[in-house]
């Protein structure tokens, strides 16, 4: 190692790059605090760079998220004229049974404003644009599933009950089993699945639907999974618990479901 | 003298700009070329030490802003890179291509060694994990970036002389 003694004597550029990595591990060897209020200024000078770079990423996760939304676009497309014919042939023969005509509903699109006031874990304030003739009593869904129904209306603002109110019961069904029952909520993140006898079948992981039957819901509307069914104290139904497929606690944009024609 | 320092700064700047805007979008697999180890190498060989470490330093403490917990240990590992570069380049001949590109290897593979060993806490088996998965492949690809930007340097320098 001899030889680096007279380099260090006569070089300078080697002096100053010890001098730097001195500096470095000084550095290094900081408070986490004085780190982290370095750091905070380094990114200062650099931001505008790094702000492009985030920018140039976002630019080419769109652009693989639109090749993904693109692909499940044409399949859905796909799926809905298989489905459009299948409709035409449901409705076809409904005829020729002599069925009644299943309702058609229009999608009313509206925004959540805020939680309402007076019930802030039961209902929720929206708005609609004017002039869509929402009326209280009308389902509400999001791409989850069934959230509530409408109740209150002002001429632009609607405030939803939600499924997580005593006030909102919900004639449904096992999806699998057929079994009927009614969907209430009793406190707590999960729902009820009430007058479900001990003969009937329901199992855990099972999906929940409304049954159409009450009159306000249509049918087929997904609600929940079964989450546990348990004997609980009545003597003749069990307990059936169900956790729903909205997120209560994420409202965004909601769709009021509007029958055709009105 | 002013156009000089311009000049190393916004190379300084658009390196940096590389690694944390393209380095990503040009992985392959865990491999990430390391263009400021390249630059480093690059400066310290062909320049002189002072420009090598002054860019090493500058360029590794603005990668490592990104990372508020290990702020200062890019830059030291650079600089000491730099370092060492230039007292081999006094026992080992470094005019030949081949010896400058396995420098930049040897360089890559040893910084990363050290620099996943510190943020590991030099737990063993993540570090050999990381130097099979990452290193050494990140290593290769650094050197091979190395000798395309060496390649383009010196056919430019052979251009500038015949004109």
């Amino acid at each position: 190692m001899k030889w680096i003694s007279p380099l260090l004597s006569k070089e300078k550029a080697l002096r100053t790059s010890l001098i730097l990595a001195g500096i470095s591990l000084t550095y290094l060897l900081l408070p986490h605090g004085t780190k982290g209020l370095m750091s905070s200024a380094l990114q200062g000078v650099y931001s505008p760079f790094y702000g492009l770079s985030n920018r140039v990423t976002d630019l080419f996760q769109v652009y693989e998220e639109n090749l993904q939304l693109k692909d499940t676009i044409t399949h859905q497309m796909l799926h809905l004229a298989m489905l459009g014919e299948e409709r035409k042939e449901n409705s076809r023969l409904r005829s020729l049974l002599g069925f009644r005509e299943t309702i058609q509903y229009d999608l009313v699109a509206a925004e959540l404003i805020t939680l309402d006031p007076k019930r802030r874990q039961n209902a929720v304030i929206v708005e609609t644009r004017y002039g869509t003739g929402v009326s209280p009593d009308l389902p509400v869904v999001n791409t989850n599933g069934l959230v509530g129904k409408t109740s209150s209306v002002t001429s632009e603002q609607v405030s939803v009950e939600l499924l997580t109110s005593p006030n909102c019961r919900v004639a449904a069904r096992d999806a699998n089993t057929r079994t009927l029952g009614i969907i209430r909520w009793e406190g707590g993140k999960l729902l009820r699945l009430d007058n479900v006898s001990y003969s009937d079948s329901v199992s855990e992981g099972d999906t929940i639907i409304t049954s159409g039957l009450g009159g306000l819901f249509p049918e087929s509307l997904p609600i929940g999974i079964i989450d546990t069914v348990y004997a609980g104290e009545s003597p003749f139904f069990r307990t059936v618990e169900v956790r729903p497929f909205v997120d209560f606690g994420a409202l965004d944009e909601l769709m009021i479901l509007k029958q055709s024609g009105f | 003298m002013a156009k000089y320092v311009l000049t190393f700064i916004a190379m300084i700047f658009a390196v940096v700009l590389f690694q944390t805007l393209f380095a990503d979008l040009v992985t392959i697999g865990f491999a990430r070329p390391d263009l400021i180890i390249v630059i480093t190498v690059w400066l310290t060989l062909s320049k002189d030490l002072l420009w090598g470490s002054a860019f090493a330093f500058s360029a590794g403490f603005l990668e490592d802003s990104h990372n508020p917990d290990f702020l200062g240990l890019g830059a030291l590992v650079k600089v000491l890179s730099a370092i060492v570069i230039y007292l081999v380049s006094h026992r080992v001949r470094t005019d030949s291509y081949a010896v400058r590109i396995g420098m930049i290897a040897v360089v890559a593979f040893v910084h990363d060694i050290i620099y996943f060993f510190v943020v590991y806490a030099f737990d063993p088996h993540l570090g050999l994990l990381s130097i099979v998965n990452t290193i050494l492949p990140s290593a290769a690809y650094t050197a091979f970036v190395g000798a395309g930007i060496l390649y383009l340097s010196e056919r430019r320098l052979v251009v500038k002389f015949e004109a």
